[in-house]
């Protein structure tokens, strides 16, 4: 006998897994636009619409790092600030902080989430809540500094402490 | 010449006994001061003695006056050793309240979390009974054809464009026509939970706000919800719990959008094992409206709105209690 799952809508936890957001967020955002379901099932062909509505991008892809260095935390420090400037973030919209790490596992993960909140630290970039959880800014005269880190020169001292 | 020998006199030196003296100026004139003068020193006594007698009076009332004064001090001091003990055992009694207050929210905290868990057993034999009811129209060995039909379309859809358009078009359209057949199955698909016999029940959110120079600075929910749904979502997001805590969310996210303040920062908390949601409303110029009627009116939406929770016959309700309540919860967490 087939079976119902081709049918079957996805339950919020399974839209949250494949989004990568916790459902409270997912919550959040939809209840501002009173956009909450009934039955909290969605239809699969939603997950685009909603990963738009809540800013999701994936900045890693699993593979090789942007730029290389020898050692791998300077590998993402530097990676990191490729990928800020190659999205054009120095100036720019805000992203959600969450992006910056979404798609690295493990070490990897843990080890941007603190890079963020160091640079945030350093005043190299800003953070604000919102609706769509934290924003992450980096404002305009800190592109150079971005620039020069990707480039590979040296790392101001938060970041080289951050490595060690 | 006069009887009383004190006033000045004359002596009658050719005096006769027998003829009454003809009184000479001197001694008349002597006589009338003398009388005037008697007459004079009594009204001065007499008026001597009326004032002695109405100082007397006054003395004597001066010390009925320190008697009640006396009285009244001692009296006095006997209300103020009352009013003193009466302080003492209002303060013993706000104390108490506070204590009974919070026993009663921590009993009450306890029980609804006890009604969430319970309703959540029920929650998942509804949605049994639903998935059951569709398998049930599986069987049916002509929906249970098209359905495979169906799966087979899925399967070669993604190759449908390399097909010559005749084929194409008679796949599309014998396709449209499986679905129209299905449609019994896609609105069943569709269908809310149906509620299931149980009596209802209402499950409160704690909430409270803090005010600074009048103006809401946070507001605070304590929900039904153990701490654990939060942090475990994966495992309990699909339960009742987690689905009552994303529900409370979106109420708050639409009430935060109404008040004009939709960025402001949320934490998600653990207050004596339950999830406390946290709102910062001290930023900026601060909501718009009024806070409790916006959240009101969002969670009084969302009665009529989620499915799960009129499945399982539950309602939900705002509590409000004063922050200190809040802060007494929040202590005990800690002590």
């Amino acid at each position: 006998m087939p079976g119902l799952d081709l049918f079957e809508k996805l339950s919020l936890v399974e839209v949250c897994s494949v989004l990568e957001v916790h459902p409270f967020e997912l919550g959040r955002l939809l209840g501002a636009k009173s956009e909450l379901p009934r039955d909290l099932r969605f239809d699969e062909s939603e997950i685009g619409r909603l990963r738009d509505l809540a800013g999701l991008e994936t900045w890693w892809d699993g593979g090789k790092l942007p730029v290389e260095d020898s050692d791998r935390k300077r590998a993402l420090v530097r990676s990191l600030a490729h990928l800020v400037v190659e999205r054009e973030l120095p100036g720019g919209a805000p992203t959600r902080a969450d992006n910056l790490f979404r798609g690295l596992d493990g070490d990897d993960a843990a080890f941007v989430r603190r890079l963020v909140n160091q640079l945030i630290r350093e005043r190299m970039a800003t953070s604000a809540a919102s609706a769509r959880g934290l924003l992450f800014q980096v404002p305009d005269d800190q592109a150079s500094a971005f620039q020069a880190i990707a480039a590979g020169e040296d790392l101001p001292s938060g970041l080289e402490a951050l490595c060690r | 010449m006069t009887e009383s020998g004190s006033t000045p006199g004359v002596e009658d030196v050719n005096g006769d006994a027998s003829s009454p003296p003809e009184l000479p100026r001197l001694v008349a004139a002597l006589e009338r001061v003398d009388r005037w003068h008697r007459t004079a020193s009594s009204d001065l006594e007499s008026q001597a003695g009326e004032l002695r007698d109405e100082a007397d009076g006054a003395e004597a009332r001066i010390k009925e006056l320190e008697a009640t004064l006396l009285e009244l001090r001692e009296r006095q001091a006997e209300i103020e050793g009352r009013l003193e003990e009466l302080q003492e055992l209002t303060s013993g009694l706000e104390t108490e309240r506070a204590e009974r207050l919070k026993s009663a929210v921590v009993e009450a905290l306890a029980g609804d979390l006890a009604i969430v868990d319970a309703r959540a057993a029920l929650l998942e034999e509804a949605e049994a009974g639903r998935r059951a009811s569709l398998e049930r129209l599986l069987e049916d060995e002509e929906v249970a054809k098209l359905v495979e039909e169906f799966e087979q379309f899925v399967d070669v859809e993604p190759t449908l464009e390399q097909l010559p358009a005749g084929y194409r078009k008679a796949i599309l359209s014998h396709h449209e026509a499986v679905k129209r057949r299905l449609q019994p199955l896609f609105e069943a698909i569709e269908e809310e939970l149906e509620p299931v016999d149980a009596e209802s029940a209402a499950v409160s959110i704690l909430a409270s706000i803090d005010y600074e120079d009048g103006q809401p600075l946070a507001l605070v929910l304590i929900l039904p919800v153990r701490h654990e749904v939060y942090r475990e979502w994966a495992a309990e997001g699909d339960g009742l719990a987690g689905k009552l805590g994303v529900r409370v969310v979106g109420a708050v996210s639409a009430a935060l959008s109404d008040l004009s303040v939709p960025d402001a920062a949320i934490r998600y908390t653990d207050i004596d094992g339950q999830l406390a949601v946290q709102i910062w409303l001290g930023d900026g110029e601060g909501p718009s409206g009024d806070v409790k009627q916006a959240l009101h009116r969002r969670v009084h939406e969302l009665r009529s709105q989620a499915s799960e929770l009129r499945a399982v016959r539950t309602t939900l309700h705002l509590a409000w209690v004063p922050p200190e309540i809040i802060e007494a919860l929040d202590e005990g967490e800690e002590s």
